[in-house]
């Protein structure tokens, strides 16, 4: 499950948001470009190689713009400050899904990507919150 | 650059910053909302710096599924 499929199937009962957070693996840090980019580009496929950590909000929001372009997965990009505020709040980095119910509590954390970034998971995730709901409103009926 | 000078510049690279980066990742982990805690609020921008979003906005309205990640 991709998460461009995963919004294309719930994002009338699910608001998605996309939260650029600081690069990962920029060309002035750990960077995966080199020769091992094979590897690299075998999971990660549309990920860009060439960027630099960016340092500035401008520079953030024109990133995330090339990268909201390049993955295409049809959801709105928001850009993180330069503080990291959010991504420390959530401990984002470099990768992480959530889902808050409507009450604003927490209904699912996902782990830290690279290896704890599950969509299907989410997706589980959604279909029992979303379950819980109907339930809930056919009992108030 | 032949290929195993660039192999062994990965690896120097990696040796470099993977300890750094991942026992700052465990410390984070250990201090990330967890399934039923409230999730904190916050306004950001989107890339054009003109849209804003609150998260609390949504509450009472539509769950939101957060999708964090970069371009690298």
């Amino acid at each position: 499950m991709r998460l461009h499929d995963l919004y294309e199937q719930y994002h009338d009962q699910v608001q998605f948001l996309s939260i650029y957070i600081r690069e990962a693996h920029p060309v002035d840090g750990w960077w995966l470009g080199g020769p091992c980019s094979p590897i690299f580009r075998r999971y990660a496929p549309r990920a860009s190689s060439d960027l630099y950590d960016p340092q500035t909000i401008q520079e953030r929001r024109a990133a995330a713009g090339q990268c909201a372009t390049a993955l295409a997965y049809g959801i709105r990009t928001y850009v993180d400050e330069v503080d990291d505020r959010v991504n420390i709040a959530y401990a984002a980095w470099p990768t992480r899904l959530y889902l808050v119910g409507v009450d604003g509590l927490i209904a699912y954390a996902g782990g830290l990507g690279p290896y704890g970034f599950k969509p299907n998971e989410l997706q589980d995730a959604i279909d029992r919150y979303l379950l819980a709901q109907t339930i809930n409103t056919a009992g108030e009926l | 650059m032949n290929i195993f000078s660039g192999i062994a510049n990965d690896i120097k690279t990696v040796a470099r910053y993977r300890p750094k980066l991942m026992k700052r990742q465990i410390a984070l982990n250990k201090l990330a909302p967890k399934a039923g805690d409230v999730a904190p609020d916050f306004t950001l921008y989107d890339t054009t710096g003109l849209h804003p979003v609150t998260l609390s906005d949504f509450r009472g309205r539509q769950p939101v599924a957060l999708v964090f990640g970069s371009f690298t």
